[in-house]
């Protein structure tokens, strides 16, 4: 079966908690594990827990990146954090146990495609090892450990949208310090803004992974987070929660933090907030602004486009199978110019053919482009650190080899990449952020 | 004192006594060698007699006897030495060889004398033999020597080691010499018996020519009192004899010449002929029409059974056969019989029901008594559906690998604007099979071949590089056909399945909507149904999603999640087995729920797939059919347009006429107004029928193009077909003429007559591609739901003996020709044997 991940999505731990009665522990759950003994590593505020020995790979890696995400969020969530207790994050290895845990039906998994859920006050993540392309599993404990921040101020009056606006708003968290949507994202936004259909505060209130279709589930998160970043503006997004906490009520905290009554922000929420949002006019968004109305002549286009595309990509690989390396380079640009947007993969396919028709420079500009736009393509980086190492720029190469290896760590080959490396070079293992 | 003067008597005793051992065994050595040599000299020289021969049974029983009673009467007559040594013998000895005494002789049997007294008890000792042995004793450092072995001792033992080892050095080496004195005499007839088992003694006369292992034999030679030998030297050997008794006797290996007579005297040389042992003979026949080829490669498409013929033979016997049939390295044993002829031949009916397509092999094995053999194989490739699909893939697979080469050329040629430099050769070398079939294919092979010659004639021989983008272009477009064409070949159709899913998942979906608002039980038969045919759907769709050409792979993942994701493969049908169980578990509302997160799945699934068909189909669409598709549309399109210009032209015709005849009535020539109105109307009328006439005429010039060269331009465009679309021509023309000199009527009835050719054109272009089609479908076979006309074909790729098929074709002949009764086994054999050869 595909694993279909259809997007980032992530239960609301205020919501999810309520329903469940005491969750079993992980330690309980994997006493008898045919994986091994559960094992735990510790830092200072966070103690991290797994039992399938492969996952122990990241264990070291996400104690000290989650140090120093709490060291960039202290001056925000300071009065969350506490210095005795130490906050449990806890690696499931396969889907189905993170189901009996977490005591969510699989198919709401494999609807979702949930990857990391806070319950109990635990960050529960499901293991990158599931996923053949990986994901940010660092990011995405930072966005959990956001939502237990939340509940370490107040479990209760925080909607669902605050919860996951605020998350969304931190999870980059300590790298980039400003939450920005993907192209993707936006070109959603924008096509369901021209279309009269966003969805209002009140249907914010509903949990997000129930949505019709996951289509509304990622708009519902896009809307969370730009109403946040708007508040934000306004009164600061933890002040509004601690403003609910001291009044006991959201409706009175959005009234202080806006200036408006709570009936007002509601109606005026999408007229007036959301249309106000400024949406970036790059290419790559109209792109995904297309209706998939197949009405919609922008979509024909697109179709077309696309079919044309995948069909030079096609005979690309062709003659990359036939060994004309550079004939299919040739092809998979004309491939990439018949579209707007393009699978990662065939950029990373337009490197290898470059790179292995001997053209490194342009290896390195089209890996540098694809990264620009999918900085978390753990594929390209891996490619871009093995192109620094053939360029003997080691430490270039161990800094692209981290990139991935924080969207993928279990990419084929890259343990052993990572770990010649630093055999070489013990001091690169200190490096946390690329 | 005394007791070591006793002691060193009494070592020097033993030494005595191992000399005389060693003496003893020389003797008994010398004596058993001689003795032995003796016996064996008698037995070498009792074989020239008769008599003496006799005894040659007890020989060797003799002979250890006799040599060890003479080694008995030794050792009885030796026993007095070996244990003659004593004390006084040891003094007696020293006395002898020591110095002391030889200076001091005075003192001679004084040693002796102690030796003496020792002897005695010490209790009844006198007093001067104890003060004699004290004074001796004494004296031992004067005298004291170490008894040496005599000559005598030690030679015996040598000669008797030496005897022995000439003796055993010369046993067994005696030869008997071929006597030089011949004496007349040949043999009248002699025996033989083959090398099997219960072979007979069969009586035979002439020359000894006889099979390699066989034994022979003849009646010895009477030489009154003297022994009869048999002579014989094989090739490269010594020669050899070996006695006769009632019969000489001899068992054939090799060629040799042979001789018999006494060891005094013998006859002439004869030669002995050793034909060597073949190995049987065994060849496998396919009936082909009259004619039986053997060891043939045959192709065998939708017949069940083969006529094969089984034709062995040896140059002694047969034992037994087997037939077997092998098929991916395993063999299975179709017949097997025992044999007990020199030939066998038999027919065989080959069953090849349930056999799977691809390359069998029928081997005949033969066993004569010795030795097996196999014939070579009769090899069938046997080309159900999918073995014939699969090498048309593999094969256009092939065709389609070497055209991305000539892309690749293409692009580099035009990325340098130089030629490239292995184009011109890949396009020479350029090889298309045979084995495409007819159809689809076929006509994409001539496409090919088409833009081959193109490329060759107007880049590589005009040097017309401005053609480059076009000559891509057109080489993308083929190389994408024939994915697609191959994508068809393992898939079948492909649009059906994405629809067929998307209506199970619909049904299914309204299925579960009735189980919400309660109209429907979740345990119905409608529900069992429903799972059944979704399940049916998702296999076809799974099989046709491992064949679609999948584009650039993301070959840089999470290999670990990969294969544990391989491993849930299955994953969609456990997913409706347990939900399934649920139901029967009664977990209504568990069951709903993993339904309609099913009916996700299942969407998700279908609209990525649908989108990768989509475009395979629109590939597929390139294609010859398609044009014939197209053309058929336009000239659908032109009808309708005819059509209208028909009517136009009616209406004018009427208003013609009403103007005309309004004249007449009003004696007044037409209104100039009307007038010009009328000859526009008849202007834009005839400029439109022009252009429709060259709009037909570049439609059809076009398919032209798109059919040109395929097979299918004949069927497309046919003498019949192309003399319509003349004649569309020609009324389109006389209407434009007509119409330009405004005679309305005539022009009707042109245009009308057009639309009627027009008509069946379509018509025409609608038969011939259904006809196409039936024809393509059958050659494709894929999908397993088209109906297919059976073929039954036998094609002859190979024979071993292919190259003499005349002369066997004049033996078969021969064989057939029915001769004597008592002569036709003989007959048979002969023409068999030949056949064989």
């Amino acid at each position: 079966m595909r694993y279909v991940v259809v997007a980032s999505l992530f239960f609301s731990a205020a919501v999810e908690a309520q329903e469940f009665g005491s969750l079993q522990k992980y330690a309980e759950y994997f006493g008898n594990s045919s994986f091994g003994p559960v094992q735990t590593k510790e830092s200072t505020h966070f103690k991290v827990s797994w039992v399938h020995p492969r996952d122990g790979l990241i264990a070291k890696r996400l104690l000290e990146y989650m140090e120093a995400a709490r060291e960039s969020l202290k001056s925000k969530f300071s009065m969350a954090m506490s210095e005795t207790r130490k906050a449990p994050i806890e690696i499931y290895p396969n889907l189905k146990s993170f189901s009996e845990v977490s005591q969510l039906a699989l198919s709401r998994f494999r609807a979702t495609g949930t990857i990391a859920l806070t319950l109990d006050q635990r960050l529960m993540i499901l293991s990158p090892r599931n996923l053949a392309g990986g994901y940010s599993w660092a990011e995405t404990v930072v966005h959990e450990y956001a939502h237990y921040m939340i509940r370490e101020i107040t479990a209760s009056y925080i909607p669902i949208w605050l919860h996951e606006g605020v998350a969304q708003l931190f999870q980059e968290y300590p790298r980039n310090l400003v939450a920005k949507l993907k192209p993707s994202q936006w070109g959603l936004f924008k096509k369901r803004r021209k279309a009269h259909s966003l969805l209002s505060l009140k249907t914010l209130q509903e949990p997000f992974p129930y949505r019709e279709t996951p289509e509304e589930a990622e708009l519902a998160y896009i809307q969370a987070l730009l109403f946040v970043q708007w508040l934000d503006q306004k009164c600061g997004a933890v002040n509004l929660i601690v403003t609910a906490k001291k009044m006991k009520s959201i409706e009175k905290a959005l009234g202080s933090c806006s200036g408006m009554s709570y009936e007002s922000l509601e109606s005026s929420f999408v007229p007036k907030i959301m249309d106000n949002v400024s949406v970036p006019t790059s290419s790559d968004v109209e792109f995904y602004a297309r209706s998939f109305d197949q009405s919609d002549p922008m979509e024909f286009e697109g179709r077309k486009a696309d079919k044309t595309a995948q069909n030079l990509a096609q005979l690309s690989e062709e003659l990359f199978n036939q060994g004309r390396y550079r004939a299919s380079g040739i092809e998979m640009n004309k491939a990439l110019q018949a579209t707007v947007v393009s699978p990662p993969s065939w950029r990373r396919h337009l490197a290898l053919s470059l790179n292995k028709s001997g053209q490194a420079k342009k290896t390195k500009e089209v890996l540098e482009a694809l990264l620009k736009d999918y900085p978390t393509d753990a594929a390209a980086w891996m490619l871009m650190g093995e192109l620094d190492l053939k360029k003997q720029d080691e430490k270039a190469a161990y800094l692209a080899f981290l990139e991935a290896f924080y969207q993928n760590p279990f990419l084929e080959g890259l343990e052993s990449s990572m770990g010649q490396l630093s055999q070489k070079y013990p001091d690169f293992e200190k490096i946390i952020i690329p | 004192m005394s007791s070591q003067l006793k002691q060193y008597l009494g070592r020097q005793k033993k030494r005595l006594e191992f000399y005389a051992a060693l003496r003893l065994l020389g003797w008994l050595l010398l004596t058993g060698a001689v003795s032995y040599q003796l016996l064996e000299n008698l037995e070498f020289y009792s074989i020239y007699i008769k008599a003496a021969h006799s005894l040659s049974v007890i020989w060797p029983s003799l002979k250890i006897g006799i040599v060890s009673i003479i080694a008995g009467l030794v050792l009885w007559r030796a026993r007095k030495t070996l244990f003659s040594s004593d004390l006084m013998g040891a003094a007696s000895r020293i006395e002898e060889e020591s110095d002391y005494f030889e200076s001091q002789k005075q003192f001679k049997t004084e040693l002796t004398t102690a030796a003496a007294f020792l002897l005695k008890s010490e209790s009844v000792m006198a007093e001067f033999e104890k003060a004699h042995i004290d004074i001796w004793s004494k004296r031992l450092g004067a005298y004291f020597v170490e008894i040496r072995p005599r000559v005598l001792d030690v030679g015996v033992l040598i000669v008797g080691a030496l005897s022995l080892l000439a003796v055993s050095s010369v046993t067994g080496q005696r030869v008997y010499h071929l006597p030089g004195r011949v004496e007349a005499w040949s043999m009248s007839s002699y025996e033989e018996r083959l090398p099997y088992a219960e072979a007979d003694w069969t009586h035979k006369s002439g020359s000894l020519n006889v099979v390699s292992g066989s034994k022979i034999r003849f009646t010895a030679p009477d030489f009154g009192i003297w022994q009869s030998f048999f002579y014989v030297q094989e090739e490269g050997g010594p020669w050899t004899y070996k006695i006769c008794n009632e019969y000489c006797e001899w068992e054939v290996e090799k060629n040799a010449q042979y001789a018999v007579g006494s060891l005094w005297h013998r006859s002439a040389k004869f030669p002995l002929l050793a034909i060597p042992d073949e190995a049987p003979k065994a060849v496998l026949f396919v009936l082909e029409g009259d004619e039986l080829i053997p060891s043939a490669v045959v192709k065998v498409e939708n017949k069940k059974s083969l006529n094969i013929q089984l034709l062995a033979s040896d140059d002694i016997r047969l034992r037994s056969f087997r037939l077997l049939h092998r098929f991916e390295e395993a063999d299975e044993v179709l017949s097997e019989s025992e044999v007990h002829s020199k030939h066998f031949r038999m027919d065989y009916l080959l069953s090849m029901e349930e056999w799977k397509g691809g390359k069998h092999e029928i081997i005949l094995k033969v066993k004569d008594d010795r030795l097996e053999t196999e014939s070579l194989p009769l090899t069938v490739y046997y080309a159900d559906e999918e073995f014939m699909r699969e090498q048309r893939i593999q094969n256009l697979r092939a065709l389609v690998d070497e055209w991305v080469h000539i892309l690749g050329d293409l692009i580099e040629t035009n990325e340098d604007q130089r030629i490239f430099s292995e184009l011109p050769a890949r396009l020479k070398s350029l090889s298309y099979s045979e084995d495409m079939g007819e159809g689809l294919i076929a006509v994409y092979v001539e496409e090919l071949k088409r833009l081959s010659q193109r490329i060759e004639n107007e880049l590589i021989e005009s040097g017309r590089m401005s053609l480059l983008p076009e000559l891509i272009k057109e080489t993308e477009k083929q190389i994408l056909y024939g994915l697609s064409l191959i994508f068809r070949e393992k898939a079948g159709d492909l649009q059906s399945s994405t629809q067929g899913l998307d209506e199970s998942r619909k049904s299914l979906g309204d299925l579960i909507q009735k189980l919400r608002d309660g109209k429907e039980k979740l345990s119905s038969e409608k529900i069992q149904k429903a799972f059944e045919d979704l399940l049916s759907k998702i296999e076809d769709l799974q099989n046709k999603i491992k064949n679609l050409p999948q584009g650039p792979q993301d070959e840089m993942l999470n290999r670990e999640a990969l294969d544990e994701q391989l491993s849930e493969s299955e994953a969609l049908e456990e997913r409706i087995a347990e939900i399934q169980e649920m139901i029967a578990n009664g977990q209504e509302e568990k069951a709903i729920k993993e339904l309609e997160s099913l009916m996700n799945q299942l969407g998700i699934l279908s609209k990525e797939v649908e989108r990768s068909m989509d475009q395979w189909q629109e590939n597929f669409d390139q294609g010859a059919m398609q044009a014939s598709e197209k053309f058929q549309n336009s000239l659908k399109e032109i009808r309708e347009q005819q059509e209208a210009l028909a009517e136009k032209t009616e209406s004018l015709k009427n208003k013609q006429q009403n103007l005309e005849a309004k004249s007449q009535e009003d004696w007044k020539p037409m209104d100039e107004k009307d007038k010009e109105g009328l000859d526009k109307e008849f202007q834009e009328i005839s400029k439109e029928q022009s252009k429709l006439q060259d709009k037909f005429q570049k439609i059809t010039e076009s398919f032209d193009k798109a059919v040109q060269g395929s097979d299918w331009e004949q069927v497309f465009r046919s003498q019949e077909a192309k003399d319509t679309e003349t004649r569309i021509l020609d009324r389109m023309g006389e209407a434009t003429e007509k119409l330009n000199e405004q005679r309305a009527h005539d022009s009707l009835t042109s245009e009308q007559e057009a639309v009627d050719l027009l008509k069946k054109a379509e018509s025409n272009q609608q038969k011939m591609r259904e006809q196409v089609q039936k024809q393509s479908e059958m050659q494709m076979g894929a999908g397993g739901s088209r109906s297919r006309d059976v073929h039954e074909e036998i094609e002859l790729l190979d024979s071993e003996g292919r190259g003499q098929k005349e002369r066997r074709q004049k033996i078969m002949n021969s064989l057939r020709q029915k001769v004597e009764d008592r002569f036709q086994g003989s007959h048979e054999r002969y023409f068999e044997d030949l056949l064989q050869r």
